[in-house]
């Protein structure tokens, strides 16, 4: 092609005639290029929904059967469940899956004796011992269906990888968490925070059958797994984890000592131990020791907590509103005593967390307005913000 | 005159060749992040952990300026959310329409006492309102002061340890919030995480819900469903391995309520306050020696309305070019340099010299070739990097939609992918060129100072 040099006419009108054929040429391979991905996106998109339209068929079919082999009753079941001995593993497993965690009771004795039968068994342990990830991960969600006792359960807690680890934690079952807390309790030093928090979950799956292993741990452990398992005593709140709990109050670490203070019941000791942390230095430690009291029998320190609406700590004292408003009617008298407090900062919660009581539904109490340019909330005080919309 | 045609094809051939690399580096980083995603996620992932009661509560922030049309039914969406630790705070930055009223009518609201914790300071809040029917809800009415200032306010109200910032005309999905949580709870450095936004033009909703995903019939949508596809997918989770994700969506975005309240919380000042978060977040810990994750993850869904008017979505993008240059002048420290890690050494200069430029470069460039093909400088024969680069782009839309398919299956109709194909073509030849100039119309407002961000119009979802 010529470098043409007559000027922009005569190079307008050889670019439209000399270099047409170029032009056409490369707009030719543009455009084949563009139809060849169209039509691939086509031809792939068409694949995917019949393999979607097969693959939700196929499951369809199979959840029926198994269902039939579940709660029909025994004859139906027996003669369904010859049906799916023929159904490779492969297949049955990802239905098993979703099945194992949502059964309980006769249906799921039959889901496992399915497993044995139809040789998933074999097939879950194969996954257990795989090399790879992967197929660990999937092998910890239906760990639940292989037999009762059987170590295999939990083999993956100890696993290397920390997804697997976590996945393990997390299906236990109540029976096995009870048989592995003190593996569990080790996995809350696990450096990775899934691990940590699939533990925790798993030890608050096993309700009442743990208080004793995690009362030791608490006892003895000092690491930073301590925090975590008394995040685990805090939601649990037995009070047979007081004395586990005990010394952990007068930690130097705060993070322990608030997490300690959560766990307390407002009886007896536990009662006269809140009384002690309400005086905490530290305003997190007060604003736990106030989260435990707002519960049957936090009413005997309602006074106190009263007080604590002049925190100088906002969290405080928002906490401290919170738990007079769970305590009913003697709550609700403190927080109405509040409204005239000489001190504005009580005031005002008192009267948010009323309102917030009446709004929910609660009993309806007129607001105390705070005299102007006492309104801690307005910078430059006063409640003239409302004046203005009177305006 | 063969000096100045080698020079002009020179120029050619250096943009090309160094935009596709770029796009290629990220296609690459594209997969292989997904194909890491989906083995980790597989097999429903944490969905027994998030119903414990340790699961972090979340607070989403709605911030609601003149959103009458939509405001009910975004908020009644939200509540219905399957995540178990749920708050919903909505914000009425000062609206002029009905928004207010709409929202004490649908949602039985009660005035309470205006006290609250006032870390970030915002514009006044007049009211504070609890709902008697949804104790999950808290409303807030305040003078006008922004979007930034409005979730600012949010912000200030929440009680949850993870906020969700979303536009008030957003639809979630369902269970979008219990796949954005994992993150935290693997890595307590995670501060954001970010997930895909979908265009709701044309879909079909149902009690706040996505019932089935349409391609949208008007071209202008389809080319922007098109290029969010393209960037949701390639653009924000290439970065995840490379950690250079920089824009968190300020449509739908998970963030650690303390980490925000650290920085400040959202910049006033700012009209990208969603990017500019995300950065300052980021240089914040690299200055104190912290490590701040930002991840991208693909799976939960939110759904936006797009504009489908020349004007509003010329005005949209020039804000959000604006907004990019407003991070770059802001944060033209991190550029380059080695102490901010990757954002600093990658993907500052990445968005520097690619999202910056490229209005520039892209229009430069068509310049150049009509003036060189008019005045005989260049010939046709040497346009080929420019139809190469064409190539590339259209065939790596192509990808990302076969990609979409294959492991999202987001449309699910012949109709609906016959749809697209004609969206890419007019993407690629039309669209693109013509954003370009409205980015270079943000440039020039940019340049004369003007923060503003214009005025969007909403239809709702249920005339969809």
């Amino acid at each position: 092609m010529p470098t043409t040099m007559y000027g922009a006419e005569s190079a307008l009108v050889g670019f439209v005639f000399t270099d047409a054929i170029t032009a056409l040429g490369n707009l030719r391979i543009l455009g084949t290029a563009t139809a060849a991905m169209a039509v691939t996106y086509l031809v792939v998109g068409a694949v995917a929904d019949l393999r979607r339209v097969m693959r939700r068929r196929r499951m369809a079919k199979l959840t029926a059967a198994l269902s039939v082999v579940l709660f029909a009753d025994e004859e139906v079941a027996a003669q369904a469940a010859e049906r799916l001995v023929r159904i490779p593993a492969s297949v049955l497993l990802p239905v098993l899956q979703g099945l194992a965690a949502d059964l309980d009771g006769e249906s799921d004795e039959r889901l496992r004796n399915i497993v044995f039968v139809t040789g998933t068994t074999r097939a879950i342990v194969r996954r257990l011992r795989s090399r790879r990830w992967r197929r660990r991960v999937q092998a910890a969600s239906l760990c639940p269906l292989l037999p009762a006792g059987d170590p295999a359960r939990t083999v993956l807690l100890d696993d290397r990888h920390p997804i697997v680890r976590s996945r393990a934690a997390e299906h236990l079952e109540r029976e096995d968490v009870a048989r592995s807390a003190p593996r569990l309790l080790a996995l809350l030093d696990d450096p990775s925070d899934a691990v940590r928090f699939a533990a925790q979950h798993a030890l608050l799956q096993g309700d009442g059958r743990i208080i004793e292993p995690l009362a030791d741990y608490l006892r003895e452990a000092d690491g930073p797994g301590v925090v975590w398992a008394l995040e685990v005593a805090g939601t649990l709140r037995d009070p047979r984890l007081g004395p586990a709990v005990e010394h952990h109050l007068a930690s130097e670490h705060v993070d322990r000592r608030a997490m300690a203070a959560r766990s307390l019941v407002p009886t007896n000791d536990g009662l006269l131990r809140i009384r002690e942390l309400l005086d905490d230095p530290e305003g997190e430690v007060r604003a736990a020791a106030l989260a435990a009291i707002a519960r049957p029998g936090g009413e005997a320190l309602a006074a106190h907590v009263g007080r604590l609406l002049s925190d100088r700590s906002w969290k405080v004292r928002q906490e401290a509103g919170r738990s007079l408003a769970e305590m009913g009617p003697t709550g609700g008298l403190v927080l109405r005593i509040h409204l005239s407090d000489v001190d504005p900062y009580a005031r005002d919660m008192a009267r948010r967390v009323l309102d917030d009581l009446e709004a929910k539904g609660g009993r309806a109490v007129a607001p105390a307005s705070i005299p102007r340019g006492l309104d801690p909330w307005e910078p430059d005080g006063g409640d003239h913000e409302a004046e203005e919309r009177a305006a | 005159m063969s000096t100045a045609s080698d020079i002009v094809v020179g120029i050619l051939f250096l943009v090309v060749a160094v935009s596709v690399t770029g796009q290629l580096m990220l296609y690459v980083s594209a997969a292989f992040e997904i194909r890491r995603i989906r083995q980790r996620d597989r097999h429903q992932l944490w969905r027994q952990m998030l119903t414990s009661p340790l699961a972090p509560r979340i607070s989403v922030l709605v911030p609601a300026y003149n959103e009458e049309v939509t405001i009910t039914d975004s908020v009644a969406g939200l509540l219905a959310l399957t995540y178990p630790n749920l708050e919903v705070v909505v914000v009425n930055d000062g609206s002029s329409d009905e928004t207010m009223a709409r929202l004490i009518a649908g949602f039985e609201l009660s005035p309470v006492h205006t006290a609250f914790q006032r870390v970030i300071d915002t514009e006044p809040v007049r009211q504070l309102y609890h709902s008697s029917v949804e104790p999950r809800l808290v409303v807030a009415d305040k003078h006008n002061g922004g979007k930034a200032d409005a979730l600012n306010a949010a912000i200030n109200l929440a009680s949850g340890d993870l906020v969700c910032a979303i536009d008030a005309d957003t639809l979630v999905a369902s269970d979008a919030l219990q796949q954005l949580v994992p993150p935290f709870l693997a890595d307590s450095s995670t501060v954001a995480v970010g997930g895909t936004i979908r265009l709701v033009n044309g879909a079909r909703a149902n009690r706040h819900r996505i019932e089935q995903l349409v391609a949208p019939s008007n071209v202008l949508v389809g080319a922007q469903a098109v290029e969010y596809a393209r960037a949701f997918l390639v653009g924000r989770l290439a970065w995840n391995p490379l950690g250079g994700n920089l824009i968190i969506s300020g449509a739908f975005g998970l963030f650690r309520r303390q980490a925000v309240l650290d920085v400040g919380g959202y910049e006033h000042q700012s009209v990208g306050e969603d990017m500019e978060l995300v950065v300052r977040l980021r240089r914040h810990a690299y200055e104190h020696g912290a490590r701040a994750a930002v991840l991208f993850t693909p799976d939960p869904v939110a759904f936006t309305e797009a504009p489908d008017s020349i004007r509003m979505l010329a005005r949209q993008r020039n804000r959000w070019f604006r907004g990019l240059l407003d991070v770059l002048v802001r944060h033209r420290r991190m550029i380059g340099n080695p102490r901010y890690g990757t954002a600093g050494m990658l993907a500052m200069p990445y968005f520097t010299v690619v999202e910056a430029l490229a209005p520039v470069l892209e229009v430069l460039g068509t310049v150049l070739v009509i003036v060189g093909l008019t005045m005989g400088w260049i010939e046709v024969a040497d346009l080929a990097p420019v139809l190469g680069a064409y190539l590339v782009g259209i065939c790596a839309t192509y990808l990302v939609l076969i990609l979409d398919q294959v492991v999202f299956s987001t449309y699910r109709t012949t109709r609906d992918r016959l749809r697209l194909v004609g969206h890419v073509v007019f993407e690629q030849f039309v669209f693109r060129p013509t954003t370009a100039i409205w980015r270079l119309w943000g440039l020039k407002l940019f340049l004369e100072g003007r923060t503003e961000w214009g005025v969007q119009h909403r239809k709702g979802f249920a005339s969809g």
